[in-house]
């Protein structure tokens, strides 16, 4: 039995003419926080969008999930094996109710203690419970982000992606959320896959990180090696 | 006055009607973004199944029938849904409204060849069907085509029938179905979400595809007992929804293109509207009276506004661009959000 919650290899997918991703190959372990590093326009959504299978113009290669392959699986399939993918912009439903939100996070499950991990959730993020009668689209980007995070973790997933859960918002705001990250990792053992511009805090709690550029990995490494590496600082970390 | 709050009471008889046809065209465009414009002519098929099975071919009890009717109309929703739009881009709407505007055309026709665009004698009427509860038999109650409140009982002379009264409580129970199942069911739960965002539907785990297909055969459903419910009063066949679709979508449109409850309301909106106003303008009478008293006597104009009946759909035409003009949305639709 292997170590990896995710393999991939030989990632490759186009819009029209663009190639986005050029033969991407990243693994995950279990249990870690991975984090993909990348500028605008480096492929790091697309990524992990083919992960899910979501719809995507030409995409095609290998993804293994815990050493089975999912690249057939339509999208509701993936996500019932665990995988589950915050995308960029939350991706709330924004005419329904937090509760609401939260209920459908917990779609793929049929067994009864749903209402229990939204008890949970309210826990971790009180101010969802303020708003539980509240439209999500009302809700602040903040709030969003909260309420994004918490729905992908009602499906009690074993890989949670998280794309760009910096993006739009206030500096304090995204230092809680990535500690609020390091926390459900440590205690419910969810194995992570971020991506990210924002390298400093995105380093600051991955145990192995890449880098990628124009649809290539660029540099692969533990994080702490990365953070070091006068490559990053220059490029990412502004050092 | 009396005459006034006559044509309101007319105004709500129609409005039930126009809410029949308004509410699955809602249900439609909440789950694909797109006016159905065949809603109208799946909802006539469906009162043809019920007839047929009530009286041509097999003599079902009214409410098996109508029952079975909705079953098959249900079927063919989904068939259609399946086969002819979900091959399609759903966000390049062109195509797919064409495709429903071809549906329209093709139900249509296929309609006329079988039954000959004629009225079908009795068409199987639900309400005159409804059981006997001992202290009160509703279904003759229904029958009764005299009136609720007949002049000798009230000073005001209004008539309101029985039937009417047993139509817009039917289409009350109708909303209070559709309330449980949207709101109080998981698929209904997936049926908002599909239409809130598509994309994170699919990452919560929803098969789009078959929620698409519930919300078509929930409308077919919908509508086709909503088509056995009024047939009885507007006549069956195979033309009976093509005059009513131009007010079912101003009603639509009036209460937000994406809220059941709203469309409900803006049917009688519409309803009361088109009576009330086509009431005067075709009375020749008072509307001479009224140009009279400020100083118009062109009996040749007077007769041309009287003549305006022959155009009855201006009244709901003025509502749909005044509401889209103002209040793109709706009354109580959802306003596109965008945030970064």
């Amino acid at each position: 039995m292997s170590d990896l919650m995710l393999e991939v290899s030989d990632l490759k997918a186009s819009y029209g003419q663009v190639d986005v991703l050029r033969g991407l190959a990243i693994e995950v372990k279990k249990g870690e926080v991975c984090v993909i590093l990348g500028a605008n326009g480096a492929g790091k959504t697309t990524t992990l969008r083919s992960i899910c299978n979501m719809p995507i113009v030409n995409c095609s290669g290998n993804v293994k999930f815990e050493g089975v392959d999912i690249s057939d699986e339509d999208t509701g399939g993936i996500v019932g094996m665990g995988v589950a993918h915050v995308p960029q912009g939350r991706g709330t439903f924004p005419e329904l109710s937090t509760i609401e939100n939260l209920q459908l996070g917990a779609y793929v499950r049929t067994d009864n203690e749903v209402d229990d991990d939204i008890d949970r959730w309210f826990q971790m993020f009180p101010v969802l419970k303020e708003r539980k009668d509240q439209a999500a689209g009302s809700l602040s980007g903040g709030e969003q982000q909260m309420l994004a995070v918490s729905r992908a973790l009602m499906s009690r997933p074993k890989l949670l992606l998280l794309d760009e859960p910096s993006l739009g918002l206030a500096p304090l705001i995204i230092e809680d959320l990535f500690k609020t990250f390091e926390e459900i990792n440590r205690n419910e053992g969810t194995t992570m896959l971020i991506v990210e511009q924002n390298a400093n805090l995105a380093l600051g709690i991955a145990d192995n990180a890449y880098v990628l550029e124009t649809g290539t990995i660029a540099l692969s490494g533990p994080a702490e090696e990365l953070k070091n590496d006068p490559a990053v600082q220059e490029a990412y970390l502004g050092a | 006055m009396t005459t006034f709050l006559q044509r309101i009471i007319d105004g709500f008889q129609n409005g039930a009607i126009y809410s029949v046809v308004a509410i699955p065209m809602v249900l439609i465009f909440k789950a694909t973004t797109l006016i159905n414009f065949a809603q109208g002519e799946l909802a006539m098929i469906g009162a043809f199944f019920g007839f047929i099975f009530a009286t041509q071919v097999f003599g079902l009890n009214v409410w098996l029938a109508a029952i079975i009717a909705m079953a098959l109309a249900a079927a063919l929703g989904m068939g259609i849904e399946r086969s002819l739009l979900r091959p399609f881009d759903p966000t390049d709407h062109l195509p797919v409204v064409l495709i429903t505007l071809g549906i329209f055309y093709i139900i249509n026709a296929v309609g006329g060849d079988i039954w000959n665009y004629q009225a079908q004698i009795n068409p199987p009427n639900l309400l005159h069907e409804m059981p006997d509860l001992g202290f009160w038999d509703i279904g003759v109650w229904m029958q009764d085509q005299t009136i609720l409140f007949t002049s000798d009982t009230n000073p005001l002379g209004l008539r309101i029938q029985h039937d009417s009264i047993g139509l817009i409580l039917s289409l009350l129970i109708m909303l209070g179905a559709l309330y449980m199942i949207l709101e109080k069911t998981k698929m209904g739960l997936a049926f908002r979400a599909v239409s809130s965002n598509t994309e994170s539907s699919r990452l919560v785990g929803i098969r789009v595809g078959r929620i698409l297909s519930f919300g078509w055969a929930l409308a077919c459903a919908f509508g086709a007992l909503g088509a056995i419910l009024v047939a009885p009063r507007i006549t069956l066949q195979p033309n009976m929804m093509a005059p009513i679709l131009i007010y079912a979508l101003a009603a639509a449109a009036f209460g937000g293109l994406d809220n059941v409850y709203g469309a409900a309301l803006g049917g009688f909106v519409v309803g009361l509207i088109n009576s009330v106003v086509l009431g005067y303008i075709s009375d020749v009478r008072w509307l001479r009276a009224r140009l009279d008293s400020i100083g118009i006597e062109d009996a040749e104009f007077v007769e041309g506004l009287g003549s305006l009946t022959a155009a009855p759909l201006i009244p709901p035409v003025i509502l749909l661009l005044t509401v889209l003009w103002f209040r793109p949305t709706g009354l109580f639709g959802t306003k596109t959000i965008a945030r970064v």
